[in-house]
């Protein structure tokens, strides 16, 4: 299963969901890259364990795959998955800890008012708007172009340790003085990935 | 392009408490989204491969029209159940991690119970198939995609209850068949060894 249209990378995830609902294997493959990140981001931050976080990715997953026929707003796949993480991911923690009881509808689309309310001090709304944006943009940064993202990656990669102009000069083959204005043109092409 | 590390960063840098529109951000307030977004880790790929395999063992089984004399129809089982993906309540557990995995396939009439039992440095594959049949073979080959290997195959036959078992396998990845009269039921590949985090 490999995905051969080279565009199918840039498609929505409503086209994909079609695609998906026609057997397109390629489609399914281009959605759990595309929202891997965000659901294992969500489960982890809800405080699951890697067994937990591991058994809530699985059931996300699954319940997407045995959705999508049903799905009936595919433009909100994401808002979906986002909720669908966060209510299996609150699912698992009330079982471990044996202290809260909860309902799910299988079939809602969105959140219902309960789940927001009993997450609400586990993932913050406003952590969780972060990490959906945060994934967009990594979706973005994926599809720049090789020495944008090799620019911005260094500029503002996941080391703690700021890299130097000079070193990025040197690694990038640029002068010094053209990081900047390169910098603000990858980030206006990075805005236009993921408008 | 590997952009994380290992860990889960526990402090996101938000521009705003109320995240703007991507479009309407400045230069500085992508720039701090795009530090965030670096930072977001992949998920394990033994976690993101068990998501992509989903949609195989999704797949109806596929049977090839009726074989000529001496061939056998090829059978693609689905996974139906895997013990490691099920949660620990739909199992009647809490968080305990059984040292067995256990499978079910289905194959157009057929079930496999398959379970994985990781004995010392070894493993032990044992199953049943509960069917309409009752007597054949199984037939366990290395992946040889995931290693590079010579191909080696080991055949055991079903005892008389349709039951198998296959001692002393080694982690890996592995393709298993099993072989009824005229039939031959391909299994997805089977990953042997410790779960996977």
């Amino acid at each position: 299963m490999t995905a051969t249209d080279p565009d199918i990378e840039h498609e929505s995830d409503a086209a994909l969901a079609a695609r998906c609902n026609r057997g397109d294997g390629a489609a399914w493959e281009v959605l759990v890259g595309r929202y891997q990140r965000l659901v294992y981001a969500i489960v982890r931050r809800m405080g699951l364990d890697e067994h937990m976080a591991a058994d809530v990715f699985q059931t996300v997953f699954t319940r997407l795959l045995e959705h999508l026929p049903r799905l009936t707003q595919q433009d909100r796949l994401q808002a979906w998955i986002v909720t669908t993480a966060k209510r299996e991911a609150l699912l698992q923690r009330s079982r471990g800890l044996r202290t809260v009881s909860m309902t799910r509808d299988d079939d809602a689309d969105v959140a219902d008012a309960e789940w927001d309310v009993a997450d609400s001090a586990l993932l913050p709304d406003e952590a969780l708007e972060a990490l959906q944006s945060q994934n967009q943009v990594r979706q973005g940064l994926d599809r720049l172009d090789a020495r944008c993202r090799d620019l911005l990656t260094m500029l503002y990669g996941d080391s703690d340790e700021p890299v130097a102009y000079d070193d990025i000069a040197a690694r990038l083959d640029m002068p010094v003085g053209s990081i900047g204005p390169t910098r603000a043109r990858c980030l206006g092409k990075l805005r236009k990935l993921v408008e | 392009m590997s952009l994380a590390n290992d860990s889960v960063p526990q402090a996101t840098q938000y521009p705003d408490k109320t995240m703007k529109p991507i479009e309407s951000l400045n230069d500085d307030e992508l720039a701090a989204l795009v530090k965030g977004a670096a930072a977001l880790p992949d998920a394990p790929p033994a976690l993101v491969k068990s998501a992509l395999d989903l949609w195989q063992a999704a797949q109806p089984a596929v049977v090839t029209p009726a074989a000529a004399p001496g061939l056998l129809n090829k059978i693609r089982a689905v996974l139906t159940f895997d013990s490691w993906a099920a949660s620990p309540a739909a199992l009647g557990l809490r968080s305990m991690q059984s040292p067995t995995r256990h499978l079910l396939f289905s194959a157009h009439g057929r079930d496999i119970d398959l379970r994985i039992v990781s004995s010392a440095e070894s493993y032990v594959l044992a199953g049943q198939i509960l069917g309409p049949d009752e007597t054949g073979s199984v037939e366990l080959a290395v992946d040889t995609v995931s290693e590079y290997a010579a191909r080696t195959m080991l055949t055991t036959p079903l005892d008389e209850l349709g039951a198998f078992r296959l001692d002393n396998i080694r982690a890996g990845t592995y393709w298993m068949t099993l072989k009824f009269a005229g039939d031959a039921v391909e299994l997805p590949r089977i990953d042997v060894g410790e779960r996977v985090s």
